[in-house]
């Protein structure tokens, strides 16, 4: 079970986490294969945002372990694995608020790589991510003055041009129209056509349920149910989670 | 380098403030007022670089003494040139820069504004009381005066001569001012605006944010530095409340937020507005109130013009 498998692009084994005397994180495990699209749902308070924070180095776990392409990177800082190609977007999304929408995604092709590719090329492939999710006639704006959904359009689009071999969207869906999500999920299957390997959270299923190729669904911080986007949707297990009464009544009150 | 339109209000500076000492009033003081203008645009300049992390020191008078008084203490003790001891004295600068970066690397805002404050505090006693070496509080005088330089049949004297010292102290600083611009406009530059504007986000594209910043720090340590070594040599002497006071500390915070802090030439423009209007009109004509006025001005200023009035100056911040 030591052996690290080259085939996989994360692995993740045996994570724990606790807060004070809250368990957040019970024993997840789960492999994410190369060119897969891997969804993560349950509901608030289920510990898939803990979980990201600890794939993507922002926390580190009690105990267990994460791999990343063959190599373990529990430990390592969040610059250090987003050098490795592991790109992440934040629920509250992170942009550079005073730099316009392209300058934003700019950032993300001029100032990674090695070596760092010249800036009009990072120019040229900015334009590009940014018709990809849509703003390209929001490009020149001051981001920060962006409502929060186009706001985590602009930070999807630099993560994406941070050329990322895994890319985690924590609720990137959050606030959109339908017709939006429908086009942001056409826009990340094309991706995932490219190779590109997608782990996402969306509480609501949306997104998820056009996209993933399978589906993995945390509740009180273990994994209770897992299979492909249309049975599990409907899997009763899955709705009392939602509903709040596969536990029973919470005695922390939600976490 | 490409001409760009936003060089040249710069450059029509540049030419002015080369010309006007051969047109305009021919007095020592004005040349002594301007010159030392032009050391505190390097000191501002010299800030405004670990500002540009997204840094608030309180503490860059460490940096300016240390600077002054390795310098005078070579100079004293060994009698090297202040051609090579400034240069050299700076990086005593730097070395504290590197005790600072150690300690402080986690603080952020207030807390380091706080911390950085303290911190001046140390080198301060150490050549406050380290007698044998220092003089202690009675400091070091009779240093060398910058030194003449002698070009074929040429003669400068940059120690005595008030305008040669205008001159030379106005190439250097246009050299920070060269280093400073490099410090935006280049790809480093855009990494600092990145950790300034958003840590979290800066990491998530790989920055290694606390590597960046220590950057910004030990160039900005070293400039101040060699502001401090200029300092004690065109004075003359050193003493730990004159090199270390906390208006040094100030200053290059005044200058760089009153001239525009994201800009090019703002730190230049805030030392050459409020220097000069202090010393040279404000001083004379109220000599009883002038602080209060000039105090005045200051708050008015960054009421209306949060961002430096360098947000008047006609092209935009260059974008990429």
């Amino acid at each position: 079970m030591d052996a690290i498998s080259p085939q996989v692009c994360l692995e993740v084994r045996q994570i724990k986490k606790t807060f004070g005397d809250r368990t957040v994180l019970r024993d997840v495990s789960f492999a994410l294969a190369p060119g897969e699209i891997l969804g993560l749902i349950g509901p608030n308070g289920a510990g898939k945002t803990t979980l990201f924070n600890i794939i993507s180095g922002w926390q580190q776990p009690d105990s267990g372990r994460v791999v990343f392409w063959g190599r373990e990177t529990t430990a390592w800082p969040p610059a250090r694995l987003s050098r490795a190609g592991l790109a992440r977007t934040f629920q509250a999304p992170q942009i550079f608020p005073e730099m316009t929408a392209r300058e934003n995604v700019i950032m993300g092709a001029w100032l990674t790589g090695t070596p760092h590719p010249p800036l009009p090329q990072a120019q040229e492939e900015a334009d590009h991510w940014l018709s990809l999710v849509g703003l390209t006639d929001k490009r020149l704006t001051r981001s920060g003055d962006l409502p929060l959904p186009q706001q985590r359009l602009v930070e999807l689009a630099r993560a994406l041009a941070t050329r990322p071999r895994l890319l985690l969207l924590d609720e990137i869906a959050a606030g959109f129209s339908l017709s939006a999500i429908q086009r942001l999920a056409a826009g990340l299957a094309k991706l995932r056509d490219q190779g590109l390997t997608l782990l996402l959270t969306d509480h609501l299923f949306n997104l998820i349920e056009a996209l993933a190729d399978r589906l993995l669904a945390l509740d009180h911080g273990e994994i209770f149910a897992q299979g492909p986007p249309a049975s599990l949707i409907h899997d009763p297990e899955v709705v009392s989670a939602y509903l709040g009464t596969r536990y029973g009544p919470d005695p922390n009150g939600g976490t | 380098m490409k001409i760009s339109p936003s060089l040249l209000p710069a450059a029509a500076g540049i030419l002015l403030l080369a010309v006007w000492p051969l047109v305009f009033r021919d007095s020592p003081q004005f040349y002594q007022v301007l010159g030392i203008t032009c050391l505190y645009g390097t000191l501002a300049l010299a800030w405004n670089i670990y500002a540009l992390s997204g840094a608030i020191s309180l503490g860059h008078a460490a940096f300016f003494g240390l600077g002054a008084y390795a310098s005078a203490l070579l100079n004293h003790h060994w009698h090297w040139s202040p051609l090579y001891t400034i240069p050299l004295g700076a990086m005593a600068a730097v070395a504290f820069a590197v005790f600072w970066n150690g300690c402080f690397q986690r603080l952020r805002g207030v807390y380091l504004g706080l911390a950085s404050l303290a911190a001046v505090e140390i080198p301060k006693t150490i050549m406050d009381n380290w007698d044998r070496l220092t003089y202690g509080s009675m400091g070091i005088v009779g240093l060398d005066r910058l030194p003449d330089l002698a070009l074929g049949g040429l003669q400068v004297d940059f120690g005595l001569n008030i305008k040669a010292q205008y001159y030379v102290l106005l190439a250097i600083m246009l050299l920070a001012a060269l280093i400073h611009r490099q410090s935006i406009r280049s790809r480093w530059g855009w990494t600092l605006r990145a950790v300034r504007e958003n840590e979290t986000a800066a990491a998530a594209l790989g920055i290694a944010t606390n590597r960046e910043r220590a950057k910004a720090l030990l160039l900005s340590s070293y400039l101040a530095g060699i502001a401090g070594g200029l300092y004690a040599h065109i004075m003359g002497l050193v003493e730990p409340a004159l090199v270390f006071n906390l208006h040094l500390s100030v200053l290059p915070l005044v200058f760089s937020m009153f001239g525009g802090s994201a800009r090019v030439w703002g730190p230049v423009l805030g030392a050459f507005i409020l220097y000069p209007l202090e010393q040279l009109f404000l001083q004379p004509l109220l000599p009883m109130g002038h602080s209060a006025v000039y105090g005045l001005v200051i708050i008015l200023t960054i009421f209306y013009f949060p961002k430096g009035i360098a947000a008047w100056m006609p092209s935009p911040p260059r974008s990429v």
